[in-house]
């Protein structure tokens, strides 16, 4: 039965996986994010963001495995640097 | 098993064309194609109501859905239902305490992770997602009825499962 083996290598996984690979693996997967600095261009002030000015600021941004996003509700498109918050807010 | 689709018209086209692409992201039961069990109103329901395509603007997919190494998970099955609920939990045991747990992990991300996890050791893809949900909108405490509307939805993960698709009409 599928989920019999599923079961089977999932406790087989969490017996044997390093914290390390764990890690990797929960980031692969997007349950963790991964936090990075980048270089961002703020192009609108807004209340959501508020910690932020115009103009370029160095964020903490976390990396999904499809996303990057900003403290506090950011996404945007992967691979992109720049954030609209004019499309976002 | 047969599968319904519901999608934009254009969208439709381009599917009968070449082929389904998988959804990626954060979807109720991870990656894959979405389909209503043998339901074409609710997929088309689905595409107006939900996605807010027209109704003249909506077309409902059928396809042909088949196993192909039958590996499926059935959560509307109690066996299957329990395993994956003792498998999700052991995941949110080991990523509570994390500050970087994500804000949007979800079911969809876990099954995901599963489902990577059971390819690697296993090399076999699993095929498919079966599961109930609720119908959107619908009230528990209808007062003519107990009986809740369903719907009953197949998440396509393996895409060589999927064949036959023709546009359904006339339902």
């Amino acid at each position: 039965m599928i989920m019999d083996k599923m079961a089977e290598v999932m406790d087989q996984y969490f017996s044997t996986v390093t914290d390390e690979q764990f890690e990797k693996d929960l980031i692969e997967a997007g349950i963790l994010r991964c936090p990075d600095k980048m270089e961002v261009e703020i192009v609108a002030e807004s209340l959501v963001l508020p910690n932020y000015q115009k103009g370029m600021e160095s964020v903490w941004v976390f990396k999904t495995s499809l996303t990057y996003q900003i403290e506090p509700c950011y996404a945007l498109e992967n691979k992109s640097n720049y954030i609209d918050l004019r499309e976002v807010a | 098993m047969i599968g319904h689709h519901g999608t934009h018209r254009e969208f439709a086209r381009s599917i009968l064309a070449s082929g389904f692409n998988r959804s990626h992201g954060e979807q109720w039961f991870g990656d894959g194609v979405y389909f209503f069990e043998d339901d074409p109103v609710e997929a088309k329901n689905w595409a107006i109501k939900i996605k807010g395509f027209g109704e003249a603007y909506t077309s409902v997919l059928r396809s042909t859905i088949n196993s192909v190494n039958g590996n499926i998970i059935d959560l509307t099955k109690g066996k299957h239902w329990e395993a994956f609920l003792k498998i999700r939990k052991e995941i949110d045991e080991n990523i509570d305490k994390s500050t970087f747990r994500n804000k949007i992990y979800g079911d969809g991300i876990a099954l995901n992770f599963m489902c990577r996890q059971f390819f690697k050791r296993v090399g076999e893809p699993i095929d498919l997602i079966k599961a109930g949900l609720k119908h959107p909108g619908y009230d528990w405490a209808d007062p003519i009825t107990n009986i809740p509307r369903m719907q009953y939805q197949i998440c396509v993960r393996n895409l060589t499962c999927i064949a036959d698709i023709k546009v359904e009409e006339g339902f």
